[in-house]
């Protein structure tokens, strides 16, 4: 897959208050990448200069081959943007928003009709076709705003937040749409949320940033696999029968660190992966394995840990 | 120019839907008529007599105090549609939307500003002609081509003025923060050129110019005095409208209050007998 948003020592300075800081990034085509981190880690302000919207202090960003400084408005062309704060015009209906939005893009009339219904179906407001967006809930409007940051047909497509205000039910669909958009029509998604087990299930890669700064890029698997060593591994088991004599015998097997007992079922914090050691264990004094499973830990975890240590 | 005329046309739809908009005009349209039927009165009552010497009776009845409401209404109208024009966008967040799209900033502005200014020439020429088809309904008279080339002169000038100020409201909302700070804005400045102007102008020819006496023996002060009054009065948009609509239409009429133009007057060929 080749690279569609390429950037470099990105800076973005607002006075004395750096924004974004010396941001090294690369996206490749069709991956669905995931932005994370506080309120003020600067997501919106990278994801705001990735469309040409604000120009950098410094640094360079080639977005689908495009340079945002020189050639915003040719980067606007090739993306969709739902920005944190996404509003449209409350006067006016969900279509007559969105056909605006299509006549600013030059699409022709013939196409527009038709691609505006499709994309309410897509985002499923094709029943408040004809409501004033005023109306509109904010679960609503921000499926407008899905709608809106896809009406030219985009390349990438920034989704700021944009499961917020969504119902459990909705923040399924939205999910399932973008994941659905990558993979049949080759879009690339630059996601940004709080919503940490979210990130996890929708996105393909996973940068972390703190204070400007991006600290750490990779797959979630990598990320847990690089704070393993310290984490050590968890396992998680359930026996027909436990004893006093068992507990001992495990928590002797060498590489156990801690055990926690609720009932038949223990929580092993171990050095590494032990099971075939405890099973062995198990086995000797009699009793049998119900379930054994290692437990990752949680996107929460990760993303604390390696925020608690500044992760470089 | 991408996206000025689409940007145009939903802003033009806007207006003409806006209930801010119905409201003032209706406003404008009602005075003007008024006006209108107050000088057919008058005309009706006591004859063209009334009228200055050297004025077109017919213009000088349809414009029975018209400058003077739309300097003021008019003016409104203008700051009406322009104050919130950028700022309100700014407020709500629907202008980052707006500009995610292959847009130019500037067009957004130009577009807000087309639009405006297409509403506001509207708005002065229908209420005009309003007021227009009044009179020639009241008295049965209709207008000289030449009345009617400088009433066509006059509806031009009228909507070139509200656009002036629908270009000072849109830049107090470019500028300001928020939507409440460029209306005030607007209307301070509004307040200064329609108002305080006048005091504000005699205020400063006094301290440059002062009189020491009567008219008669002070003539050359009172001449300079009134001069400087006159050149801080062009800074007034609202000034500069009624002098323009002054010299267009012929009236003698000034701020509602009628002053004998020296010479010139009893000369005019088209003295009303």
């Amino acid at each position: 897959m080749s690279t569609i948003i390429d950037v470099k020592n990105l800076t973005k300075k607002y006075g004395e208050l750096t924004a974004v800081d010396n941001l090294n990034l690369e996206v490749r085509e069709g991956e669905i990448f995931g932005l994370l981190g506080p309120n003020g880690a600067g997501k919106t302000t990278t994801l705001m200069m990735l469309t040409g919207l604000i120009e950098p202090t410094s640094g360079k960003a080639i977005v689908a081959g495009f340079d945002v400084v020189k050639e915003p408005r040719e980067v606007k062309r090739v993306t969709g943007y739902l920005h944190d704060r996404f509003a449209c015009y409350d006067n006016l209906t969900a279509k007559q928003n969105l056909d605006f939005y299509a006549q600013l893009n030059d699409i022709p009339r013939s196409k527009r009709a038709k691609r505006v219904e499709s994309l309410l179906e897509i985002v499923g407001l094709s029943k408040w076709k004809d409501v004033k967006v005023g109306k509109f809930s904010r679960g609503m409007r921000r499926r407008l705003g899905i709608a809106q940051a896809l009406i030219n047909e985009p390349k990438i497509v920034f989704l700021d937040e944009p499961t917020a205000g969504l119902d459990p039910q909705g923040i399924r669909e939205v999910r399932m749409l973008i994941q659905r958009l990558c993979r049949e029509e080759g879009l690339t998604a630059v996601v940004t949320s709080h919503v940490l087990p979210e990130v996890k299930q929708l996105c393909s890669r996973i940068g972390i940033m703190k204070d400007g700064k991006l600290i750490a890029v990779d797959t979630f698997e990598n990320l847990v696999k690089q704070l393993s060593p310290e984490e050590g591994v968890r396992i998680r088991l359930e026996l027909n029968k436990l004893d006093n004599n068992l507990l001992k015998s495990i928590t002797e097997v060498p590489g156990v660190r801690n055990v926690h007992q609720n009932g038949n079922e223990l929580m092993i914090f171990a050095n590494h992966d032990l099971r075939e050691e405890l099973a062995v264990t198990i086995a000797e004094a009699g009793a049998l394995i119900l379930t054994m499973h290692i437990v990752q830990p949680s996107l929460e975890e990760v993303f604390l840990k390696i925020y608690g240590r500044g992760w470089i | 120019m991408a996206g000025l005329w689409t940007i145009a046309r939903k802003e033009l739809i806007d207006h003409l839907s806006s209930i801010k908009f119905i409201v003032i005009f209706a406003v404008l349209t009602m005075l003007i008529l008024c006006s209108a039927y107050e000088g057919v009165q008058q005309y009706f009552q006591e004859g063209a007599e009334v009228f200055i010497p050297g004025q077109s009776a017919f213009l000088a009845v349809f414009t029975w105090g018209i400058t003077e409401k739309i300097a003021v209404i008019g003016s409104l109208l203008g700051i009406a549609i322009g104050f919130a024009a950028i700022s309100q966008e700014r407020d709500s967040g629907s202008l980052i939307t707006l500009l995610t799209h292959p847009v130019f900033r500037d067009s957004v502005i130009n577009g807000k500003l087309v639009a405006g200014a297409c509403t506001l020439t509207l708005a002065s020429f229908t209420a005009i002609a309003l007021g227009l088809a009044t009179v020639i309904t009241l008295t049965g008279v209709a207008p000289t081509g030449d009345e009617a080339a400088r009433l066509l002169t006059f509806m031009v000038f009228t909507s070139l003025y509200m656009v002036m100020w629908l270009g000072v409201s849109m830049l107090f909302s470019v500028m300001m923060r928020d939507t409440s700070s460029s209306l005030l804005a607007s209307i301070i400045t509004w307040l200064v050129s329609t108002n305080l102007i006048y005091s504000i102008a005699s205020l400063i020819a006094n301290i440059v110019t002062p009189i020491h006496g009567g008219y008669i023996p002070h003539k050359e002060e009172w001449e300079r005095h009134f001069e400087v009054i006159r050149a801080i009065e062009m800074f007034s948009p609202t000034c500069c409208y009624r002098e323009a609509a002054r010299s267009i239409l012929g009236s003698a009429f000034r701020g509602g209050v009628l002053t004998i133009e020296p010479g010139g007057a009893s000369t005019d060929p088209a003295e009303p007998t």
